[in-house]
């Protein structure tokens, strides 16, 4: 038998296992088919639309494109994170895993790897049909639009998706689907406009609304930080730094929130 | 308890408090419950719904911690890893991971079990002719039947050969046939030295294969032991069938009760061996021709009933 010091099973066997077992049941979910249709449809209402725009149409498609991947992204990592620890729960299925010497955490960081890695293949599958739509929308060849801002900004979208997936999974460990859901959502919406809300803080002249205001935007995540959408549309190039830094940000702020989920499904009864 | 055998579960003065309602009221589940359970025992846990069976069963698995009290299994608190370890569970009404095949479910929790690749190759097969599951074990659990479920679920409990083996009302919703083979599924269990729990509202399921018995009713323990031991403590008492004498004089004898004529003669109950000695007299003075005397062992549910008024015990 493999065992730790402190009597439990060691984390990397448990945390793969359960991901994958996890990755396997997500991908029967309806869920992850009608997100990938959602976008497949975005992205051809942008092809169409582009055929009504004489000048640069390949710029509607590049917006339209780049706008559903980081919706469908963004709607995936929230709808499936959300459920997963309360399902596990409702379900009982938590019970017998955790009835093994195993710990919730382990559980919970096996069930964010299998969220991870369903993200990370929506993504690849996305990537590619929009990549390939850019390619047969080109009037002036495939490689275009193929600059490295492009993938800096794909690739940023999947590191913004963990981030949210991180905050789904948190908010499952307490509450309810639905409320999951739409309390994520806040978190997208107000994670993309961090920088309008410090402006308001800035603004105000209530020194205690302005406090509120800016602890806020270091409570919710900065999403705008993988955002590239002006710098794809107009080709301009990437700073690399800031790019990274949007990385380490992403591994930081989830790795905080997976903290706080760990020490909230610790405090969770099980009925 | 039984004396020769020392105790793999030590539950001591367990309270259980739940906060319930938006004042967060607080709801004692269980009260001072203690419980010992002998090693190579088949220990049977017996209430109504809602008595408080299943809390136990959490406290006792280490999903949850004890408000007061303590719960031991080998000698370590059960929420620790190593008390996890030494234990099999199979959850009321459980719901597996359905597009999992019969053999890659117990991969998985043989993994979350510590167990090897190596461990699991040998184990599996094992286990899976134990519970009579290896022609289904290429198939999705989604496919599997009530029975082959709960079959597949033990076979995920003993797969890492733990000492007890907690069963959570598992003859639940099954058929008859379905019950009489999980029945017999746990005694050779049992028989391979492996502790067994189970719970059941269901007392012919506990009489049949337990030879220890708690009963529990709104979160107090009424009784727990040998259930020969709890048995013996409840009313005794014996059937006469004779003959030779008409169902009114043997009325008269006012020893026997329930009076029933039958083809082949007349049976009676008495209900004290003082009472039996009397009537037998009685009715050999009479000239009857005694046909057999039979002790009637109390049933555990005659037991429990008595035990819930507060009559024998």
């Amino acid at each position: 038998m493999n065992v730790s010091r402190r009597g439990l099973t060691p984390s990397l066997p448990v945390i793969l296992s359960i991901a994958r077992v996890s990755f396997f049941e997500i991908l029967r979910e309806k869920i992850l088919y009608i997100t990938l249709m959602m976008t497949a449809l975005l992205m051809f209402l942008g092809f169409a639309a582009s055929r009504l725009f004489f000048i640069r149409p390949d710029r509607v498609i590049l917006d339209f494109g780049l706008s559903a991947v980081n919706i469908s992204m963004s709607i995936l990592a929230i709808l499936i994170a959300g459920y997963q620890i309360g399902r596990e729960v409702d379900r009982r299925t938590i019970h017998i895993a955790l009835v093994r010497p195993i710990s919730r955490g382990q559980f919970l960081l096996g069930k964010f790897a299998g969220i991870k890695c369903i993200l990370i293949l929506n993504w690849l599958l996305l990537s590619a049909g929009y990549v390939v739509i850019l390619g047969l929308s080109s009037h002036e060849g495939f490689t275009e639009h193929l600059h490295a801002t492009l993938f800096w900004a794909l690739g940023l979208l999947l590191f913004q998706s963990v981030v949210l997936a991180a905050v789904g999974i948190f908010l499952s460990t307490f509450t309810t689907a639905a409320l999951s859901w739409m309390i994520c959502t806040g978190f997208y919406l107000i994670g993309n406009n961090i920088s309008q809300i410090r402006l308001l803080a800035i603004k105000t002249k209530n020194v205690f609304v302005a406090g509120s205001l800016n602890g806020l935007t270091w409570i919710f995540p900065n999403l705008e930080h993988f955002s590239l959408g002006t710098q794809v549309t107009y080709g301009l190039p990437i700073v690399t730094e800031a790019a990274v830094t949007a990385i380490v940000y992403s591994a930081v702020y989830s790795a905080l929130v997976l903290l706080l989920a760990v020490l909230s499904v610790q405090k969770r009864e099980l009925n | 308890m039984s004396a020769t055998r020392k105790p793999l579960v030590e539950i001591h003065a367990v309270d259980q408090i739940f906060r319930a309602g938006f004042w967060l009221k607080p709801v004692q589940v269980l009260h001072h419950v203690q419980i010992q359970v002998p090693e190579k025992s088949v220990f049977g846990f017996l209430g109504a719904n809602g008595a408080g069976k299943t809390t136990l069963i959490q406290l006792l698995v280490g999903l949850r911690a004890p408000t007061r009290g303590t719960v031991k299994v080998g000698g370590h608190l059960a929420t620790t890893a190593k008390a996890r370890r030494k234990i099999g569970y199979l959850p009321e009404r459980p719901y597996f991971y359905d597009h999992l095949t019969g053999e890659d479910f117990l991969k998985y929790f043989g993994t979350l079990s510590g167990m090897t690749r190596n461990q699991l190759l040998d184990r599996i097969p094992t286990v899976l002719s134990t519970v009579g599951m290896t022609a289904a074990k290429n198939v999705e659990l989604r496919r599997y039947s009530k029975g082959m479920l709960q079959r597949i679920g033990i076979a995920q409990a003993i797969l890492h050969e733990p000492e007890l083996l907690v069963l959570d009302e598992p003859m639940s919703g099954l058929d008859p046939i379905g019950r009489k083979e999980i029945r017999e599924l746990i005694l050779s269990l049992s028989q391979e030295g492996r502790t067994v729990f189970f719970s059941s509202h269901v007392i012919p399921d506990v009489e049949a294969i337990c030879d220890e018995v708690a009963l529990i009713d709104q979160g107090r323990i009424l009784q727990s032991g040998p259930i020969g031991g709890l048995l013996s403590k409840g009313p005794i008492q014996t059937e006469i069938a004779f003959s030779g004498v008409t169902a009114a004089n043997a009325k008269k004898i006012e020893e026997l009760m329930r009076i029933q004529e039958m083809p082949d003669g007349i049976r009676a109950i008495v209900t004290s061996q003082v009472s039996a000695n009397d009537a037998l007299s009685s009715l050999i003075k009479k000239g009857a021709r005694i046909l057999w005397v039979s002790p009637i062992r109390p049933s555990l549910e005659d037991f429990f009933k008595s035990t819930k008024e507060g009559g024998s015990a």
